[in-house]
């Protein structure tokens, strides 16, 4: 073996050594991100009764096993009985200027990570708050990705169901949510206007109906309190609370489950009824 | 007497040929995310029987692809390539090369992965199919041929969990390819024009790389025995990529990038390149910006 063939060999060794030393390493770092997660909240506990089930577009008696009695504006006593919303976080909005943040990369996987942790309450299919749940219960939104910068509020959608969604079997409410965004099943009892709580408490004469909102997506804007966000502060937790208790405000309950003009005004009284607020 | 002389004489001559030949055209391909580059350690020289090679090239390069501010992607890529080549005749010579990759890519949102590790490897063969001249000729061409093997890592970080593909070292691709090469030697220039097409096959993670085709024209003047610069322009066209059999918008497309470099000949047989790429025609797909690329290298004739 001449001088050279001992170069080449050497050669040879020296990259094999090379490659061998070295492994395959990586590392991966969070980003700037915007937890999203829904709560409903009311002044009164939910209620247990004690009435049958039974179905029907306008019925005397409630079906759901549980629901939320309050008042609305007019001193109208409502029994909520089924209040579901398909709502998406749609941007973080940057102060001052629209538009500085993004649904997560994977775009439309938002929807399914929002619903597939959504529906704690039980009685929702998964992708939709259930505002008769016990006040407080949260429901995942999914993330939204953003750069740095100020912002100052988020932008959420109430959207049609995209996807089909297995509805309810047997004598209770359909929960179905394809193609709505709003889906309520309220008994509302008409003479308790002007009544005292504790005479309204009283009253048993009431109505039943269900309704949905399945207009095109609406978008609301939230403002927050400035929040800012870089390289040292990049998780940011935003809770969009519905205020349920002012869904039915100046709505012709006689109509609601048929007019879409009443159904239009549920929906925005729906987007009125939110608010945002930050955590780190 | 001369003989040896001649013989080191062709071997600088064909060492710097390698260098301004083949590089410029691993940056062209810069703009596969995946590191779709093509290096071999042929270069467009008159190879010599038994002529055994061993060389080593760094090159960074960075791009950005999504759109400003909003859904951007920021890469950084060293690419260390080591290589060995071997001319079975005057008319043949194959080589291995073995890349090594580090990548970091950022995000709009400032998320950050980094990841290191071994690329696919390049299997090349040259062949000279003509010749027209005096001496070994003046006059040459020929085919290149080769494939990439699906040789690259799957990089995890400290957690466990697997790394976007935009990160990992390679595409995990089989790749053969094919192209003609022409060359012209008349010291103390030399010209090289060449055309390569990549077929890829499928990566890791359901990604799979658009075909390439590139083409590269460069040239080179001597100015001393032991200095040469070069110049030239690169041109790639490749079709977009696809995830999971969708097309990404913001790949594929057409680049052209001039090169303009040096290299200098320190011992009889060891050779230092250098050069940088910027970008002259840009026709990408989507948004995707190419920055400038640098490289340096080292080779060595046993």
């Amino acid at each position: 073996m001449n001088i050279s063939s001992l170069l080449c060999a050497g050669a040879v060794a020296l990259v094999v050594a090379g490659l061998s030393a070295c492994s395959p390493s990586g590392s991966s770092e969070e980003g700037i991100h915007a937890q999203v997660v829904a709560v409903a909240q009311g002044t009164t506990p939910p209620h247990a009764h004690e009435h049958a089930f039974t179905d029907g577009a306008a019925t005397p008696k409630h079906t759901a096993p549980s629901f939320k009695t309050f008042r609305r504006g007019d001193g109208m006593k409502i029994d909520l009985q089924l209040g579901l919303l398909n709502l998406m976080p749609v941007e973080l909005q940057s102060c001052g200027v629209s538009v500085s943040g993004l649904l997560d990369t994977l775009g439309g996987l938002l929807v399914g990570k929002a619903h597939a942790h959504a529906g704690h309450g039980g009685e929702a299919p998964a992708g939709a708050i259930n505002v008769v749940a016990e006040d407080g219960t949260e429901f995942d939104l999914g993330s939204l990705l953003a750069g740095p910068g100020r912002y100052c509020g988020l932008v959420v959608a109430l959207q049609p169901g995209m996807a089909a969604v297995t509805p309810k079997h047997g004598d209770g409410l359909d929960t179905d949510m394809s193609g709505t965004s709003v889906n309520v099943a309220p008994c509302y009892y008409t003479t308790t206007v002007g009544m005292t709580d504790e005479e309204a408490a009283a009253e048993t004469e009431h109505l039943c109906i269900q309704a949905r909102f399945q207009g095109p997506a609406r978008t609301v804007s939230l403002p927050f309190a400035p929040v800012t966000l870089d390289h040292a502060n990049r998780h940011l937790r935003v809770t969009v609370t519905t205020h349920y208790e002012s869904w039915f405000d100046d709505i012709d309950m006689t109509l609601l489950a048929e007019d879409a003009d009443q159904q239009r005004r549920l929906a925005e009284n729906v987007e009125a009824s939110l608010e945002a607020l930050t955590a780190p | 007497m001369n003989t040896p002389f001649v013989l080191k004489r062709s071997a600088w001559a064909l060492t710097v040929a390698v260098s301004a030949a083949w590089t410029p055209q691993a940056l062209a391909c810069s703009t596969c995310k995946c590191g779709d580059y093509t290096i071999t350690l042929f270069g467009a020289e008159k190879s010599f029987e038994n002529r055994f090679r061993v060389a080593a090239d760094l090159i960074y390069r960075s791009e950005s692809q999504g759109q400003p501010g909003v859904a951007e992607r920021s890469t950084e890529e060293w690419r260390t390539l080591l290589g060995v080549s071997y001319s079975v005749n005057e008319d043949l010579s194959l080589a291995v090369q073995v890349p090594f990759v580090r990548k970091e890519i950022e995000d709009s949102n400032l998320a950050r992965q980094k990841a290191e590790g071994l690329g696919d490897i390049d299997l090349v063969a040259r062949w000279t199919l003509y010749r027209q001249g005096e001496a070994s000729g003046r006059h040459l061409a020929g085919l290149r041929f080769g494939v990439r093997l699906p040789t690259a890592d799957q990089v995890r970080d400290g957690g466990g969990n697997r790394l976007d593909i935009d990160v990992q070292p390679d595409a995990g691709a089989t790749v053969p390819n094919l192209g003609g090469w022409y060359a012209y030697f008349r010291f103390p220039w030399f010209v090289s024009l060449s055309a390569t097409y990549f077929s890829f096959g499928d990566g890791h993670q359901d990604f799979a790389p658009g075909d390439a085709m590139v083409a590269s024209a460069l040239a080179q003047y001597g100015v001393s025995q032991r200095v040469a610069l070069q110049f030239g322009v690169d041109a790639r066209y490749s079709q977009k990529n696809r995830f999971s059999g969708v097309d990404d918008p913001d790949s594929g497309g057409t680049l052209a990038m001039a090169f303009g470099g040096v290299a200098v000949r320190l011992y009889e047989d060891l050779l230092l390149n250098a050069g940088i790429q910027a970008p002259l025609l840009d026709e990408l797909n989507g948004h995707q910006e190419e920055d400038p690329s640098y490289r340096i290298g080292v080779a060595y004739d046993f």
